[in-house]
């Protein structure tokens, strides 16, 4: 079909100028072409994985958008996840993404593709040949066998034929045509009745729908029974973790596969769709822990339970979750080593994804918290998940480890008073900070280091004893209650003292100013496990009527001062902290018996935030049962649906009254006994007095209504070498801060089709050597409603530049503040280098920020999705509007770019150098992309067929009004002329004005 | 046969076990697999060539693919039906090493008069490598179709008379490990 014109494509591909951009584009040109897929596969091989990482989006979505005729791209995705386990990771989440997008029509051919990609992707990352049907897949060697494919059998038996002819031309060809063979058979032909068993699955496996989109980490009995985390979509089948054994098994071997009746009602089919939707998530890869392990300490340790390899299970497998410990070290270094390393690569997945996870989890239900205590609630989360630090877990994009050099990073602490709630209108994202040791651990090295992260030198021990015994817990597995007599003697007195006498220590003048609204920070992460509270508070299994009776019933201040009193079982303390002077001792005490309480208070908080959420969810799944008239798995019977409601109402409001009530006992009693015992430091009790004074600064910073602002405006170096000061781990040379926004109920792959093409177009100025300036935000997608955004460093919004400004009176009564003010304030005078060299850094990011957001549209450019960094730079952020989709009801922001009049100030008018020197890198900077057009199209061409994303649902061609924004059909004389017209146009635009007035009036953004 | 229906007959499947080495499970799932791909139950010459064009964008595989389709053709009636088409995958796959060598013969040997002349050699070998191209790094006494003809007389035609018997073919063929190897493609894959 285009045969005369290949051979000219085929010396294309072995030209000079052949690179993975050109390999890419060709994939995506020519879908159906099997030999050119499969060749340009090939060739993709030879380029670095990052290369391959950063197309990654597009290949993804151009595989599961155009199921083709050539497995090549689904073979060379699945061996690059097989080599990498970062790529594994971001290609399952995406593929995870794609399903729930595709649920609605789970009879199409992406959604199969998808569903069976997917599964192979788990087989991968979970295990690597678990599956029950082995024998069948595989010839004796290993070697898959090939399916029934008829034509690309006839194409190798060709190849065969040709041997004698030229025996050299037949090898690649042939592995062609095994490749080829081995494509699953029953997707290619639209064959619904016969391999469509979905539908007729989910019957065969009935399963309550009400289950939850996040599933709720709630201690449920079969949960560690679960052989596998890693269940393929398709859970009809018993075969667990059998992936490819299942993706590939055809129609022909369950020969009674129920369709779904044609005359079936429409709501029956739409609930089916809903509960496969749930089936996937709830059986997707990996819970979250549930609090039971995160008390346990062992959420992100490798336990083997979670690693359900048939294989292994002969010799292995305990009847009960077992964690692995040092006694067990032995026997798993008994068994060959492949075997082992194999289960260390199974549980560093496995762990990987729980704690990501679990952070969106934390931000999912944070928003049924009320306003108030969401800090508290968010913080007493992290303190929580503290505890199972550190982990052999890396954060795939921030991690550095690369095939080559295999030596991921590990996460061993987030600081929970750095944590930060972002409210927005009805969700909670939530900002931290994450303490990672970069190693030179890889997958195999595990083991090996295990004793050597968990076993500290004397030094150590002395130094950062809170720390030490954190660890030890963590690895015996079994919880302990360390020290709690030592406690308990010292508690009775300490109690009646800070009762009795309510003095304000020093540390009230803190809390006094800064008792705003929004918590302080509450908790502590001195490492402990308290074995109490689950039995009094009581989580319900899921499914199960909740306790009519108030949860948190117990007299929150009683519990709240004699934690330790409850939990009672216990064991000795260290001798070292006997040895100390008595005063001293009596701080330790202090100090430590506020933590307990805070611990205490963590965790009832974080009960309480669960269990707001099992009641949401438990209505929402009422009222759709309800509207089903089809009452399904363990949830109530429908007649006592409506009572139910009104109880569940009552029973809300209960807790939620006794949330807040929690946090005025935590309020109080900070005011009482000081700072530090809502605090708790940085988990080292070494730490001492600095990190008391170093607390009160956070804490006036997160000051009133807008937390975020002021910690965002802390320096990132200070908060770095703060954070590492208190940080038991921060002596450690290879340690390092990350700081990450976690979001929840945000689809982030848009964010991340922007950051990507802003960081092409960074390359295309790098190349052009055009001295702009821009950054991007990487962006990690966990589903098709969450991930984790990067923060950039030393930057605050305009907004809030102005806020603040107005706030401390800045500037006269009545006398509007603007950037100009802020860049003399900040940077002194404009004669003065200072400020010369902020306006030039200012001037070079305007530019290139300027051709993104004129060539992308990127829309909603209030001051609130614009930053600026100490230097000056200008940064924009937000990208949900662009492309083909505006801000709804206003479509007023007409103006190329946003150029207002302070900006113009800032530069010194629109008859200055300055400026003149921005118009003039503005044009290059265009030049320079116009020259690159095809580089900025492709990517967004290939995202943009059957895309569900908001910035492909208007107008038709996204990527053709790309390439006409840039003025493909004038001269370059004219090109210029064109940009002038843009800058002058932009200039002091009347509509930009109108829509930061349109902002104020409506969100109060200024 | 010839006639698309989703399932072999008890007849069909007996005849079919007979001259292959599929059992009645297998002659099914792989029926089914054909008649997807050819829903009319057979396959002429321009649908062949079409798929040989989708494995060889690079070359024109034209010329080669119908001679293959002459080898499986065996009736000659223009058509590639099931049973011719299982029959091969049955010799490539499961047949023995001389299976298969008799089989690939009949490709050389494009008059069927039992040997293959040097001509009959040149026209397949040509047909190759059009249908490659350029993708194959060839050593120099092998880079074009008269070189490896050449070579191949010189190496297995023990008595000169320009033409290959099925004898000197086979011999050849067993000498050369890549051969064999070219010729294992499938062994216990199908």
């Amino acid at each position: 079909m285009m045969n005369s014109g290949n051979s000219m494509l085929l010396r294309l591909f072995k030209s000079e100028f052949f690179n993975a951009w050109i390999a890419v584009s060709y994939l995506f040109k020519y879908p159906d072409a099997v030999g050119i897929q499969h060749y340009l596969c090939n060739e993709l091989k030879k380029f670095p994985l990052d290369e391959i990482e950063f197309f990654l989006p597009q290949l993804v979505h151009l595989l599961i958008s155009r199921p083709s005729e050539s497995v090549a791209l689904e073979n060379f995705i699945m061996d690059r996840c097989q080599i990498s386990s970062h790529m594994a990771i971001l290609t399952l989440w995406y593929l995870q993404a794609y399903t729930s997008d595709l649920a609605a029509t789970p009879n199409s051919l992406s959604f199969k593709l998808c569903k069976r990609v997917f599964n192979k992707c788990q087989a991968i990352v979970f295990t690597t040949e678990a599956s029950g049907e082995y024998e069948d897949l595989y010839g004796k060697n290993g070697v898959p066998k090939v399916k029934e494919n008829t034509l690309s059998a006839m194409v190798g038996m060709g190849v065969m034929l040709a041997a004698f002819g030229q025996p050299l031309m037949t090898k690649s060809p042939g592995q062609l045509a095994l490749a080829q063979g081995r494509r699953p058979r029953a997707f290619s032909v639209s064959d619904t009745l016969e391999e469509g068993g979905l539908a007729s699955q989910v019957q065969q496996q009935p399963q309550p729908p009400q289950q939850p989109q996040s599933t709720l980490p709630i201690p449920s009995p079969e949960q560690p029974a679960q052989p596998s985390q890693a269940l393929p979509l398709e859970s009809g089948r018993s075969t667990p973790a059998g992936g490819i054994a299942k993706a590939d098994g055809e129609g022909t071997d369950s020969p009674k596969v129920v369709a779904p009746e044609p005359g079936s009602p429409q709501a029956t089919v739409t609930s089916l769709n809903m509960s496969v939707v749930h089936n996937i998530q709830r059986n997707h890869v990996v819970t979250s822990p549930s609090l039971e392990d995160l008390r346990g300490g062992q959420a992100f340790k490798l336990r083997r339970d979670r690693l359900g390899s048939p294989r292994y299970s002969h010799d292995t497998a305990p009847s009960s979750p077992v964690s692995l410990k040092f006694s067990d070290r032995d026997s798993l270094d008994g068994r060959s080593s492949a075997a082992s390393l194999e289960l260390a690569r199974r549980s560093y997945f496995h762990s990987e994804m729980q704690f990501l996870l679990a952070l969106v989890d934390i931000a999912t239900r944070l928003v049924i918290v009320p306003k108030p205590a969401r800090l508290s609630a968010l913080r007493a989360e992290l303190t929580l998940l503290n505890h199972n630090l550190p982990a052999e877990i890396c954060v795939p994009l921030w991690c550095k480890a690369t095939v080559e050099h295999p030596s991921h990073h590990r996460v061993v602490r987030i600081p929970p008073q750095d944590a930060v709630v972002l409210n927005s209108a009805d969700r909670v994202p939530y900002l931290l900070q994450v303490e990672v040791l970069e190693t030179d651990m890889s997958v195999e090295d595990i083991r090996a280091q295990r004793r050597d992260l968990h076993e500290p030198t004397e030094e150590e021990e002395v130094a950062h004893e809170g720390h030490v015994r954190e660890v030890q817990m963590s690895e015996d597995g079994t919880i302990q209650i360390e020290e709690s007599i030592t406690v308990k003697d010292t508690t009775s007195d300490v109690v009646t003292d800070g009762t009795g006498t309510p003095t304000p220590t020093g540390a009230d003048d803190s809390v006094a100013t800064t008792s705003g609204d929004e918590s302080k920070v509450t908790v502590d992460t001195t490492p402990r496990k308290v074995a109490n509270s689950l039995a009094e508070l009581a989580i319900s299994p899921p499914g199960s009527p909740l306790p009519s009776s108030p949860v948190l019933s117990v007299d929150p201040s009683v519990r709240m001062r004699s934690p330790v009193l409850s939990s009672s079982s216990s064991s000795f303390g260290r001798p070292a902290t006997q040895s100390r002077s008595n005063e001293a001792y009596l701080q330790t005490v202090l100090r430590r018996r506020a933590s307990n309480s805070a611990d205490d208070f963590a965790e009832k908080m974080r009960t309480a935030a669960v269990m707001l959420a099992q009641l949401s969810q438990q209505q929402a799944s009422q009222q759709a049962a309800g509207a089903n008239g089809n009452a399904r798995g363990s949830a109530q019977s429908r007649s006592s649906i409506k009572a139910k409601a009104t109880s569940v109402e009552d029973i809300r409001a209960k807790i939620i009254r006794e949330m807040m009530a929690l946090e005025e006992q935590r309020m109080q009693r900070m005011k009482l006994e000081g700072v530090s015992s809502g605090v708790g430091g940085g988990g080292g009790e070494g730490a001492g007095s600095e990190m008391l004074e170093d607390e009160r600064k956070v804490m006036a910073n997160v000051a009133t209504d807008d937390p975020s602002a002021a910690v965002f405006a802390e320096d990132w170096d200070s908060k770095m070498n703060r954070i590492r000061a208190t940080s038991p781990y921060g002596h450690l040379p290879s340690w390092q801060l990350l700081s990450v926004i976690v979001k929840q109920g945000a689809d982030l792959r848009q964010e991340q089709l922007a950051c990507q093409l802003i960081r092409e177009m960074g390359w295309i100025w790098e190349r052009a050597k055009v001295d702009v300036w821009i950054t991007y935000m990487r962006i990690l997608v966990t589903s098709d409603n969450s991930g984790l955004i990067e923060t950039v460093r030393n930057t605050i919004s305009i907004h809030s530049i102005k806020k603040d400004a107005y706030a401390r009176r800045l500037n006269e009564v009545g006398v509007v503040f603007t950037l100009y003010d802020y860049f003399r304030q900040k940077f002194g005078d404009p004669a003065s280098e200072r400020y010369i060299k902020a306006q030039d850094n200012f001037m070079r990011s305007l530019a290139a920020y300027s051709v993104i957001t004129y060539v992308l549209q990127i829309r909603d450019r209030h001051n609130g999705n614009i930053l600026l960094d100490t230097e000056g730079r200008i940064i924009h952020i937000d990208f949900g509007f662009m492309l083909s989709n505006s801000p709804g009801s206003v479509g007023f922001e007409l103006a190329p770019f946003k150029l207002p009049q302070e900006y113009l100030d800032v530069l010194g008018g629109v008859n200055s150098e300055k400026f003149a020197e921005f118009k003039a890198l503005l044009k290059k900077a265009f030049m320079a992309v116009r020259k690159h057009t095809e580089n900025i199209v492709l990517l967004i061409d290939m995202m943009s067929k059957d895309s569900k994303l908001p910035c492909f649902q208007y107008g038709d061609n996204a990527a053709q009004a790309v390439r006409d924004r840039l003025a493909p059909n004038l001269t370059e004389v004219q090109a210029e002329e064109f940009v002038e017209k843009l800058i002058m146009s932009s200039c002091c635009n009347v509509f930009t004005r109108l829509y930061d007035t349109f902002q104020y009036y409506s969100n109060g953004i200024l | 046969m010839g006639k698309s229906q989703s399932k072999l007959s008890t007849e069909e499947l007996k005849d079919l076990q007979r001259c292959t080495r599929f059992d009645k499970k297998e002659l099914q799932q792989w029926y089914k697999g054909f008649i997807k791909d050819c829903p009319s139950g057979e396959l002429d010459k321009p649908e062949f060539q079409k798929i040989y064009k989708q494995f060889f964008p690079f070359g024109d595989p034209s010329t080669f693919a119908d001679y293959v389709f002459n080898v499986f053709d065996s009736n000659k009636n223009g058509k590639i039906e099931f049973k011719e088409f299982i029959v091969a995958l049955s010799v490539t796959s499961r047949g023995d090493l001389e299976d298969k060598l008799q089989w690939a013969f009949q490709l050389y040997d494009i008059d069927n008069d039992q040997s293959i002349t040097y001509d009959e050699m040149l026209s397949i070998v040509d047909a190759i490598y059009k249908m490659v191209g350029t993708m194959v790094k060839l050593p120099p006494d092998e880079d074009t179709p008269e070189k490896r003809v050449s070579k191949i007389f010189s190496l297995m035609d023990k008595d000169k008379d320009g033409r290959l018997t099925f004898d000197e073919f086979k011999e050849g063929s067993m000498k050369d490990p890549t051969i064999v190897q070219a010729l294992s493609l499938y062994d216990g894959l199908v």
